[in-house]
């Protein structure tokens, strides 16, 4: 499977378990809520939860809908939990309107990139493996 | 360079050695990688690995289930250029006075001086040198204009485009990351067909590969792993050597850059600190990485300088309490210090374990025992035929 787009997402830190709950809906591999574990900041020293990954075209074209219609989103996680993780609790449509709300979006290609674009600053790995 | 170009008294003798030491060795391919962790998806090129399994006939694999931590899969060159061949896209700016007249034609209607169109080239390292080369037939007007890059700042060759198709290059060592422009210099009044534009790392032009919406790579040479440097990582299923094992760790791998402080191609960890055969770049210097118990750094050899951009073979080696460096096949240093014997484990909970996580990775081996100073260059020029490094 080619991902032949690329996505970079950022949140600010608080809502970093919604994030992760949904992450684990959108990625189509076991590990998605494994996400959002890298921290960034802005000029003003705000706190994001960051993640940037390749992606299939059509889905980096779903996101502005998703971003404008949390109810959507809500029924595209609440249906991939269902077949997915049918043991675990999906996100609720507040869950979703607050990430819609406070989320932020690039679509340049590498998470180094995005992250640019969105003039957020991330650490790079100082020697920690993981 | 294919598998039948090798050397197959070498890989032979190569996985015979790894065998023989408990190795495993990992030589990225189609054949080796899969997009998912499961290993039921065979990888393609330039698409994600979330699995890579062994070449030398361990059941050990690394992997990886979250997509965003993934590396790709390459071979060869990697033209970072998107819409290479697409002018009509707005990934190529125009500049005052230049139209875009179709996907191929650049048209300058300024009335006396050259204007340009830029590429924004992305993921751009300072220390690295860059290649943009384009193909340019004159179409009407003049030939006299420009190729250039813009690392903050522009520097040009002056080209003479004819009606003869003809490939021009331009190379340039990036001194400040800012701008990253790749330019067409367009002369007043002329019009140019330009096709086949390619940015890509090195201080050559390779074969080129068309891109669309990501960039990719041409398929000629070596296979690699190429990881973002930020969050990209392979976890082993199992530590392959505990810190008191003699222990050999072998990477084919690439310095990209100077302004990083600490990239590890591979490591051996445990508990946030412990640290055994750890193999990285440390800004410009390859580093093989021991510590104590405790995660107190001091009992590992000193590095030795590899120039960015550079491909190495690098070895790091535990006998006994001698632990060293090793760069394409020669001894570099040795330290004596004893070094920690905490027993690692592939720990659910991520504390311990060992990974994957810079690149670009050729091929790597791994091995537990006392291994001899010739059966280890034997591995090493194993690798280095898989990585485009010659050790002889």
């Amino acid at each position: 499977m080619i991902y032949d787009a690329y996505v970079t997402l950022a949140l600010p830190a608080p809502l970093t378990e919604t994030a992760k709950q949904l992450s684990r809906s959108f990625d189509p591999d076991s590990g998605g809520y494994l996400a959002f574990e890298r921290t960034a900041t802005d000029a003003q020293g705000g706190l994001y939860a960051v993640y940037g990954s390749p992606c299939e075209t059509s889905f980096a074209s779903k996101i502005a809908y998703l971003q404008a219609n949390p109810a959507a989103l809500l029924a595209a996680v609440e249906a991939d939990y269902a077949e997915r993780w049918p043991d675990l609790t999906p996100p609720t449509l507040a869950d979703c309107e607050a990430f819609c709300a406070g989320i932020r979006v690039s679509y340049s290609y590498g998470m180094l990139a995005g992250l640019e674009e969105m003039v957020l600053t991330i650490k790079v790995q100082d020697g920690s493996p993981v | 360079m294919s598998l039948l170009l090798r050397n197959k008294s070498l890989v032979r003798r190569g996985l015979g050695l790894l065998r023989k030491y408990s190795g495993t060795a990992f030589y990225p391919s189609t054949s080796t990688c899969f997009s998912d962790n499961a290993g039921t998806t065979p990888a393609e090129r330039d698409g994600v690995v979330g699995r890579i399994n062994c070449s030398a006939g361990s059941a050990l694999y690394a992997s990886q289930s979250t997509t965003g931590y993934k590396p790709i899969l390459r071979r060869g060159a990697k033209n970072l250029l998107t819409y290479s061949g697409d002018f009509s896209n707005a990934a190529w700016a125009a500049g005052t006075n230049i139209t875009k007249t179709d996907y191929r034609t650049l048209t300058s209607t300024d009335p006396s001086v050259n204007r340009r169109t830029t590429h924004n080239i992305p993921g751009v390292t300072a220390g690295l040198t860059y290649t943009f080369s384009f193909y340019a037939t004159l179409l009407s007007g003049s030939g006299a204009g420009l190729i250039g890059i813009d690392f903050a700042g522009s520097t040009t060759t002056a080209i003479t485009v004819t009606a003869t198709r003809t490939k021009f290059t331009h190379t340039r060592s990036c001194g400040t990351a800012t701008n990253n422009y790749a330019e067409i210099y367009i002369p007043a009044n002329s019009a140019w067909r330009v096709e086949e534009c390619q940015c890509e790392v090195g201080a050559t032009a390779s074969p080129y590969v068309a891109t669309t919406t990501a960039p990719a790579s041409n398929g000629i040479g070596p296979w690699w792993l190429d990881f973002d440097g930020v969050d990209d990582r392979l976890e082993l299923s199992a530590v392959p050597f505990q810190m008191a094992d003699d222990h050999f760790v072998t990477v084919g791998t690439k310095n990209l850059s100077s302004a990083a402080t600490s990239k590890p191609a591979f490591s051996a960890y445990g508990t946030t600190t412990r640290r055994c055969g750890q193999l990285s770049f440390e800004t410009a210097t390859l580093t093989a990485t021991w510590t104590d118990d405790a995660g107190t750094a001091g009992t590992s050899p000193t590095g030795s300088a590899v120039t960015v951009g550079t491909s190495v073979v690098g070895t790091a080696r535990k006998a006994g309490n001698a632990k060293s460096l090793r760069k394409d096949g020669a001894l570099i240093n040795t330290s004596n210090t004893a070094a920690g014997t905490t027993t690692l484990s592939t720990s659910a909970a991520g504390t311990d374990g060992a990974v994957f996580s810079n690149g670009p990775i050729y091929a790597i081996a791994l091995g537990k025992g006392a291994i001899t100073d010739s059966e280890l260059k034997t591995v090493e020029r194993y690798i280095g035929q898989l990585s485009g490094v010659t050790i002889t």
